[in-house]
């Protein structure tokens, strides 16, 4: 019996090690790619340089495009959205390229709670070389209950004109005056993250509408469309490609954990109508005729403040905050400072 | 150890325990070994055929079907491992073994590649301070971020993050000297 105890302890420190092993190479190998790849775009922009230079000292004038190799951090809106990465709330996803018309497109990394979702789309242009900055995502994101989170068209001449078809072919009722009642996602944000020649990768960056995102199982991204903005106008590169990509929602989001709030007490003439932190950021909505987004902040029992994102809206019902507070992060207590004044929150349900 | 428990059931957080596995496991396998090649491998062939083993598991655990029991597949992998082995040493010998899985691993032969390439960093890992030895751990098994280490040791972050960079750095030398560098 000491011998298996022995040989399994044995085993498993060897294993845990060249587990480790494995993970440290994977990252040099990575981080030599990169490097390649800088180095590559370096001598890229030294010839583009030179030619351009060549052009120019010519008697031509005529304006080039100049096509940069992008490679950026990730940009969050909110610093809790980061902190909850940091913390391994993410999940990366394994996937092959799907191709269409020559262009591969996957999903990395998804993140979501009920109040943000961020996603990082991959595409391979090995095949049809990418030749423009600031490529943007034209794509509606569903899920198995065919609830929309997000549409982002950029095609002004559209009018929406997929997303009155997915609710056609779909059967969805949707209101005629308003296609975009019941869309999930109130704003959507794009970055480019890399770009070069053969391969492009947008982070995508939704903040739910006043209800929470739902607790789905499968999500469902389907992109119509790929291009860049010249003069104001949307240039499609993607010629009609369209690639429907399904990803499982792992546990971890679908059980994910959120804790609402409401005031111990009562304050005149502001009505708190939804408190809730989960993993990645505080939402908070109320109403109120004299009292501003900006003058509501949240303390905790540290007597830190946490300021309300300048990002803050109004509806006809309620005034929607956000704070850069989260699961992690929260104390045990949190009070909400209104012009001087704190009031206290207490936790009323957790989900 | 249970032997009609499926995959599923050794899932955590998306993951498989790979740890709970080997507890129940590894004896369980190093007797399957044993019996297979009549006393031809040495206790260390055992060991090295165990590492091997459980490492394939790790390597493949996103390809895994969830509803598939583990020990058939476990023993499949085995198999795939000594046939190789086997092959190698040009014994002859018939593998023969009960409750196989039919595993197909397209990436046995670059899991056993990748593990000679880990060999060339073996020193270097047992020539770490325990302290240094248990950062290297954290990060790169268990997958916590310079932050958390720094809370869970006491030493501060930009420390771990230090004594990081000194082990890539060194690590990256050998490989570079032993040819698989830049």
């Amino acid at each position: 019996m000491e011998n298996n105890k022995y040989m399994e302890e044995k085993i498993l420190e060897q294993v845990v090690r060249d587990i480790s092993l494995f993970n440290i190479r994977k990252e040099m190998e990575k981080k030599q790619e990169r490097d390649n790849t800088n180095q590559e775009c370096f001598l890229k922009r030294v010839a583009v340089f030179l030619l351009s230079l060549l052009v120019i000292s010519g008697t031509s004038f005529a304006t080039y495009y100049y096509f940069k190799n992008i490679h950026t951090e990730k940009v969050y809106a909110l610093s809790s959205i980061k902190e909850a990465e940091e913390s391994g709330y993410i999940d990366n996803i394994e996937m092959d390229y799907i191709y269409a018309k020559n262009i591969g497109a996957k999903v990395n990394s998804i993140i979501l709670s009920d109040n943000n979702m961020d996603i990082i789309l991959d595409f391979d242009f090995k095949q049809e070389q990418l030749t423009h900055n600031n490529i943007l995502v034209n794509a509606i994101i569903y899920d198995e209950n065919n609830t929309i989170y997000a549409y982002s068209d950029t095609t002004v001449t559209s009018k929406g004109k997929y997303l009155q078809n997915f609710y056609k072919e779909k059967e969805i009722p949707y209101n005629q005056s308003n296609w975009y009642e019941g869309i999930c996602a109130r704003s959507i944000r794009q970055n480019s993250l890399l770009e070069n020649s053969e391969q492009c990768m947008i982070q995508m960056s939704f903040t739910a509408n006043q209800k929470p995102f739902p607790r789905s199982q499968k999500l469902y991204i389907t992109i119509f469309n790929l291009g860049y903005i010249e003069e104001g106008k949307f240039t499609s590169i993607s010629n009609h490609a369209e690639w429907n990509i399904e990803i499982e929602i792992p546990e971890k989001f679908y059980e994910r954990k959120t804790t609402k709030y409401e005031l111990k007490e009562e304050i005149e003439g502001f009505q708190l109508n939804n408190a809730y932190i989960t993993e990645t950021s505080m939402t908070l909505l109320y109403s109120s005729e004299t009292i501003d987004g900006q003058d509501v902040i949240l303390v905790d029992e540290n007597g830190k403040e946490y300021f309300p994102e300048a990002f803050w809206y109004k509806t006809k019902e309620n005034t929607v905050l956000q704070y850069a507070i989260n699961q992690n992060t929260k104390t045990n207590k949190l009070y909400l400072k209104i012009l001087g004044k704190e009031w206290e929150l207490v936790e009323n349900e957790n989900r | 150890m249970e032997k009609n428990r499926t995959i599923k059931e050794y899932r955590e957080n998306n993951h498989l325990n790979l740890e709970k596995i080997m507890q129940e496991y590894t004896y369980y396998l190093s007797k399957i070994i044993e019996n297979s090649s009549k006393g031809f491998l040495q206790k260390e062939d055992i060991e090295e055929i165990l590492v091997d083993t459980f490492l394939a598991l790790w390597r493949n655990e996103q390809k895994l079907e969830e509803e598939r029991y583990l020990t058939p597949y476990l023993v499949g992998i085995v198999k795939n491992i000594l046939k190789k082995k086997y092959r190698e040493k040009n014994t002859g010998y018939t593998i023969t073994m009960e409750q196989e899985d039919n595993v197909s691993l397209d990436n046995l032969e670059e899991i056993l590649e990748e593990r000679e390439k880990n060999k060339i960093l073996y020193s270097i890992v047992e020539k770490l301070s325990k302290e240094d030895k248990n950062i290297f751990l954290l990060f790169y098994y268990y997958g916590k971020k310079s932050k958390e280490i720094a809370k869970i040791t006491g030493i501060s972050d930009f420390t771990i993050r230090n004594r990081l960079h000194r082990i890539r750095k060194k690590m990256s030398k050998k490989l570079e000297e032993k040819g698989y560098g830049k």
